[in-house]
Formats: structure tokens, sequence, C-alpha cells
């Protein structure tokens, strides 16, 4: 081991204890700088996992349009884009804002079809068990499906009867009909576990949609399931969008819910610059001991050098111990962050309590989701920062004069 | 050609003058001359503020002279560059402090195996050297204590089995007595110089007492920046 590393090592770790005081509350620091730093990444891209998949599931993923008009060809269109590569199933969607009445309580829910005949379905409905306290299976055209947290809002439950009335009245009342409402019977809760579409979606058959908006065998649009895996924009930048022709539109579950994915992501690294922040502030204070540390060991320094020891060998000295604690710091920090994000049940319960991840983001449980790259990230930053941090206090010590260092008092 | 290849350190015309903060010369060293032979035992003396250190940092290249020239072993090195001179040295000199200057966070043998750790020698050999030499100083049962729980004597011994462990060609001791009492400071004393012919090295002892310069084999007395012999 070359000496100034052993030198370092030893200022770090003396004989005879495991750590001085210096190097143990270093390390801690960095570690909870890590802690923080890593912790607040891998929750915020729990989150942004857990609401990308809540859309995608319930967004489907990728959706071919008419600028705003019905498709009339849909069977056809849904036919051609079957043979597509990559498309796992397709689905022939109606869907618009509707009126509830419920005990004469309105409700403005958005109405979305399902195709009980066929049962295509570009949603997980069935796979991920969607339907509460009812099945899908149970949907026909006299029967709808509420959210949830509509259900439980208008105190509306399975097997009661709600009355739909379509914008479409308008049209028939210019025609001097009478406008009737529809009456449907609630039955089952649809729980995707995304509280924007759990609180305001209903499911009709597809029949009973193109009925309340006058649509014939027309739709709004074709939903396409990809294969497991498939990148949705490359999907419809290379195969989509050169099989559909105008007028039509491909966009992807990630471009309708652009503005919140994006805004998912700049509160990740919001809240992480400003932990940058505590660490940057950290290194400073590693730098602070060092030089201190350089000023009180002067006359070793100078003993160094007079035996021998060259100039950037005595920097390398306090830069290795920058680095050391920046080291064991980031790994203390990763498992640190481990550790409290394994445990991280009771934590939230003992912070928030459960029931507020629940009614503010709909999640039962913290989600967590580590990336190699943000570990990676976040150990690279603290080690550099801290490395850095010796630099100053390597400078004075290899500037030291041996001669005056040896008369330090 | 024999006689150069004797010498171990040589200093000619050798001249060191300071800059007062108000801006006055100081000439301390004022271009003396001295040799020092292989095995040789020199003392120095002189009064306070004489430049006994100042005329060691310069021998050692701790501080480069104003003007004349240093030889070690024959080799001019007052023109070679701090890293270089640095290099020499961790092989050629060993040094002994008044203040001991041991690393605390170091027990004794790591200490006296940091000097060869940084000559660029270490592993088992060194290890058996080192503790060989602590043997040899009486700190056979001690070489695992740190320096805070050493006695001043034995501090002293530490850092005189530190700076002979690279077999060095000289000893620079700077009143390595200074903080002892009497009679822990000659059996110091006996100790440096014993150990110092047993291994063949030189040594340039600067003192204030008058005794132990006696106990070497050469005695010189440093006045007005000019050497005398005693």
């Amino acid at each position: 081991m070359k000496w100034w590393l052993y030198i370092a090592l030893k200022q770090l770790f003396p004989t005879g204890r495991p750590a001085s005081f210096f190097a143990a509350v270093s390390v801690l620091g960095v570690a909870l700088g890590v802690l923080g730093l890593f912790g607040t990444q891998s929750v915020m891209n729990g989150f942004h996992s857990q609401i990308s998949e809540k859309l995608r599931d319930t967004s489907g993923d990728v959706i071919i349009r008419n600028r705003g008009r019905p498709i009339e060809n849909a069977e056809e269109l849904k036919a051609k884009l079957l043979k597509l590569p990559g498309v796992k199933g397709a689905e022939i969607m109606a869907g618009g804002p509707v009126m509830m009445l419920h005990k004469n309580v309105p409700a403005f829910p958005m109405l979305r079809s399902y195709d009980t005949i066929s049962q295509d379905c570009a949603l997980p409905i069935k796979e991920k068990d969607f339907i509460r306290m009812g099945s899908i299976d149970d949907l026909d055209d006299d029967s709808v499906i509420i959210g949830q947290y509509m259900g439980a809002s208008r105190g509306i439950s399975v097997g009661d009867t709600v009355e739909i009335v379509a914008p479409t009245i308008l049209d028939k009342m210019k025609r001097d009909e009478i406008p009737m409402p529809v009456r449907l019977k609630v039955v089952g809760l649809l729980a995707s576990g995304y509280s924007e579409v759990d609180g305001n979606i209903a499911l009709v058959s597809l029949r009973r949609m193109r009925d309340l908006y006058s649509l014939g065998g027309a739709a709004h649009s074709v939903i396409l399931r990809l294969e497991d895996g498939a990148d949705c924009s490359k999907w419809a930048k290379e195969v989509g969008r050169k099989a559909v022709d105008f007028p039509f539109t491909v966009s992807t579950w990630l471009t309708s819910n652009e503005s919140f994915l994006r805004v998912i992501k700049m509160e990740k690294v919001m809240m992480s610059l400003i932990i940058v922040l505590i660490i940057i502030v950290a290194s400073f204070s590693i730098c602070i001991s060092l030089y201190t540390s350089v000023l009180r060991k002067t006359r070793e320094i100078g003993l160094m050098g007079a035996m021998g020891a060259r100039p950037w060998q005595i920097a390398l000295t306090y830069c290795i111990q920058g680095f050391i604690i920046g080291a064991l710091g980031s790994v203390a920090g990763l498992a640190l962050t481990w550790i409290i994000l394994h445990f991280r049940e009771p934590i939230v319960e003992f912070v928030v309590g459960r029931q507020t991840l629940i009614d503010f983001y709909h999640f039962a449980h913290l989600p967590v989701k580590y990336e190699l790259v943000d570990a990676l990230r976040a150990c690279a930053f603290s080690t550099v920062l801290c490395t850095l941090a010796g630099l100053l206090p390597a400078f004075r010590a290899a500037r030291l004069k041996i001669s005056e260092a040896m008369r330090n008092e | 050609m024999s006689e150069v290849r004797d010498i171990v350190l040589r200093a000619s015309n050798v001249a060191k003058t300071f800059r007062s903060p108000n801006g006055e010369n100081l000439e301390v060293l004022r271009g003396l001359s001295m040799e020092i032979a292989r095995g040789e035992s020199v003392s120095l003396r002189g009064e306070s503020g004489a430049g006994k250190t100042t005329l060691m940092n310069v021998l050692a290249g701790l501080e480069s002279p104003t003007r004349g020239e240093i030889f070690w072993d024959g080799r001019r090195v007052d023109r070679l560059s701090n890293s270089r001179q640095a290099r020499l040295r961790s092989g050629f000199m060993g040094f002994v402090f008044q203040n001991y200057c041991l690393v605390p966070e170091l027990d004794a043998l790591e200490n006296v195996e940091l000097a060869a750790r940084i000559c660029g020698n270490f592993g088992r050999a060194v290890r058996e050297r080192a503790r060989g030499l602590l043997a040899r100083v009486g700190l056979e049962g001690r070489m695992r204590h740190l320096p805070s729980q050493l006695s001043g004597g034995e501090k002293q011994r530490v850092a005189i089995a530190r700076a002979i462990v690279n077999s060095p060609r000289i000893i620079l001791a700077d009143e390595p007595t200074g903080n002892l009492d009497e009679s822990t400071a000659e059996s110091v004393m006996e100790m440096l110089l014993s150990l110092c012919s047993h291994e063949g090295a030189s040594i340039l002892l600067i003192t204030h007492n008058p005794a132990f310069a006696r106990m070497t084999s050469r005695a010189l007395y440093l006045e007005r920046g000019q050497i005398a012999e005693v």
C-alpha cells in the first residue's frame, strides 16, 4: 500500500479505534445526503412508475382518432390495425360526457364504452381485476359500471339504478322529440387504482354508448394494445403513423398525458436539486474539517516532507481522505436508503398515516422503484464532491514549507 | 578521490540570508564550509538564534542556501528540484527532532515503518527491521502503544528507531534531548550514538549540552554565521 493511502486511512481510522470522530461524522453526513437524494429519487421513481402504469392501464397504449369527429368505418380500421406488427389487441371505443342522475342528484361523468359482444378491450380490466362487487361480464345494454370513488361520493352502490342523459338530447329537442333519460342498473364498481378514472369514469356497453351519442355504427376512437414491453412512441412513429391515412391521428398514452408526466419528472428534478444543495453544504463541512486537520498537523506534514514525501504525495493524503469519506458515505447511504425504504410502511404510518397516502395519491403503499442510474449518480456526485472538498486542504498541505512547518507550534 | 567518497555531507561557502519583516536582510550563515565523513559523529553548538537549525535545514535540503553548494555523498544537491531532493533524502538522511514528531494515529511500530514506507519500502522485511530497532532501543513491549501512551524518553527512542530504519548515511538530530530530564537525556543520547555507530551512520548532533557534545568525535561551534572547530 502506498504510504499516502496508508496515512490517509490511518488518519481516518486510527490504530486502536474503529474510526476518528471526524471520519465517523463525515461518513454519516454523506450517507444522510445520499439517503436523501437516492431515497427521494426512488420514491419519485415509484410514483412515476405507478402513475405511468395506471395511465397506461386506463388509457390504452395507442389511440387512433379522427380529429374530433366520429370514425365511420371503425370496424374496418380496427381490422386493418390488428394486422400490424406489434399489435396485441384493438378496441373500438366511444365515449364522452353525460349527466348522471341518482336520486335527483346530478353527476357529470365521462362515459366510456366496452364492447360486450366482441369483448375486445385494450385495457387490462379482466387481467388486473379492475371491477369490484361485480364483473365486466355482467355489463349489458341496460347496465353500467361506475368508478368506485364516484360511487362513494354520490352514495351509489351496486344494484342501484341511475339515469343517464347524453348531450345529444339537444338534437332530439330540436326535432321536437321528448327526450327521456336512460335508466341503467349499476352492476359493478371500477377500481383501477387511478383516482382520475375511478372518480370520473363509468362503463357502458358499446351499443348503449353509440345509442346515447347517436353514433350509429361509428366510434370515437380505436384503442390499441401493443405486445408487452413494446415502445409505444417508437411504434406510433415507425408503424402506426405510416399505416393510417389522413385524417386519422395516432397518439400514445405518453403524449396524451405528457403534461402530467412532465410535472412528475420536474418534481423529481426539483427535489433532487434541493437535496444536492444539502450535500454541497455537507461537503463544505468536510472541506473545513480537513483544512483544520492540515493546520493541526502542520508539524507532521513537515516531518513527512523531511522524511522524503513529495508535495503531490502529501496533497494526495488529503484528497484521498475526501474520496474515502465520499465513497464510504455513498455505500452507507445506499444501504441506509434500502433499509429505510424496506421498512417504509411503519414509517409512513407513523409520519403521515396510511390514509393520507390513499386520500391524496390513492396508493395503499408508498411506491418505490430503485434505479441503478440514480444510485450511481448519487454515489458519483457525493464522492466527487467530497474529493473536491479535499482539494483545498490538499493544496494547502502541499504548499507548506517543510522548514517552517517543522517550527510550527 | 578516496577522500571525496568518504565525505557523506559537505557544505561549501554556504550562506543563508532571510529578509526580516521590516525589509532588512538578516544574514544567518555567512559563507561557511564543513564536512562530515562517513561514520563520523559531529556535534554543533551555538547560542540560541545562531542559526544551528537553519544550517541543518540547509544541509538537509529543507531550505535552499542563498549562496554556496551542498553535496550529499559527493553529489551536488542544492540545484535539484524539491521533489528530486525529497526522493534522495528519504534514503540518505534520518531526522531526530526535539519534539519527537511522531504521528499520533500510528503506534510505535507503525511510526517506525512510516519512514520506510515513504522511502518506498514495506513488507515483512521492513516490519522485522522496525521490530528489531524498537527492541534495540528498549521498546520491545511498547511496540503497539500509541505516542500518547508513551513517555517523552520512549517517544524519542521511537523517533531514533524511525530515523535509522532506512539505514541512512547520516542522521541529523536537532536537540534530541531538549525535552527530556537529565538521566533520560543521557540514556537517549548514548542510545542514539551507539545505534548510529552500529549502523555505520554519521551523525550531526545539534545540542546545547557540552557534555553531550563531548560524546561525539568532533565538536563544532556556530558563531556569527561561521563554523569554528572546538
